[in-house]
């Protein structure tokens, strides 16, 4: 079972390789809005991708939405959805 | 003296009005580039349409300048429609019939389903790069009421 500071870590780190974020992916406040962040449309698929592979997970389309990588908490609100329990 | 610009002046219609639509993009071309280095198929596959790709093969490879315009274009159409909360795939919006920098916009599933809430429209897109980064520009005109 993965716990949640676990998946945060997670989460960050892959923010980190590819959310080309302006501020430190392992710093920012949980709820902090990665799109004021500096995360862009483009860097949004990487992440999605790096979460992807991360968790061997694939993310359906109707979670392909901008809100579901605003925050890490609204990643991993998604994650919990889609990784077994 | 009261201010009486254009500006201030304007009065936009409301998004279900049905009125003209517009969205715009800018994309890296280097950024796109290294995704496919990073992702390969998976990236370039969630992304684009089988047509798509087949247009942005040159000489066997796939064109990460052409793709970028593409990427650009696709997102262009999610700020013209406001899809960001729609839940589609990128492939549901595909760049048709290109001549030159121009072309146009078909959607599919669940994007077309989304789009229609504001009617029917063509959807006409042109595209640019320069100095690494590529644009598109989408403009999407009614053409009649579902």
């Amino acid at each position: 079972m993965t716990d949640n500071a676990s998946l945060d870590t997670r989460i960050r780190a892959v923010l980190a390789q590819h959310g080309r974020l302006a501020q430190d992916a392992g710093t920012l406040a949980d709820s902090a809005d990665l799109y004021q962040a500096g995360l862009t449309s483009h860097a949004s698929v990487n992440v999605m991708l790096g979460l992807e592979s991360a968790f061997d997970i694939e993310f359906p389309d109707q979670m392909l939405t901008r809100s579901v990588f605003s925050s890490v908490a609204a990643i991993r609100g998604a994650l919990s959805q889609l990784i077994p329990a | 003296m009261p201010e009486t610009s254009a500006v201030t002046a304007l009065k936009l219609a409301p998004a279900s009005a049905g009125g003209a639509r517009i969205g715009i993009d800018l994309v890296h071309v280097d950024r796109i580039a290294a995704s496919i280095e990073s992702f390969g198929p998976r990236f370039s596959q969630r992304l684009f349409a089988a047509a798509e790709l087949r247009d942005c093969t040159v000489a066997g490879r796939l064109d990460p300048a052409l793709l970028a315009r593409r990427f650009a274009a696709k997102e262009a159409t999610i700020k013209a429609f406001d899809l960001s909360e729609a839940g589609i795939g990128w492939s549901q919006i595909e760049m048709t019939d290109c001549v030159g920098t121009s072309g146009r916009i078909r959607l599919h599933g669940r994007a077309a389903e989304s789009a229609e809430r504001f009617g029917t429209y063509e959807i006409a897109v042109t595209s640019s790069q320069d100095d690494g980064m590529a644009c598109a520009i989408v403009v999407a005109l009614p053409c009649g009421r579902a």
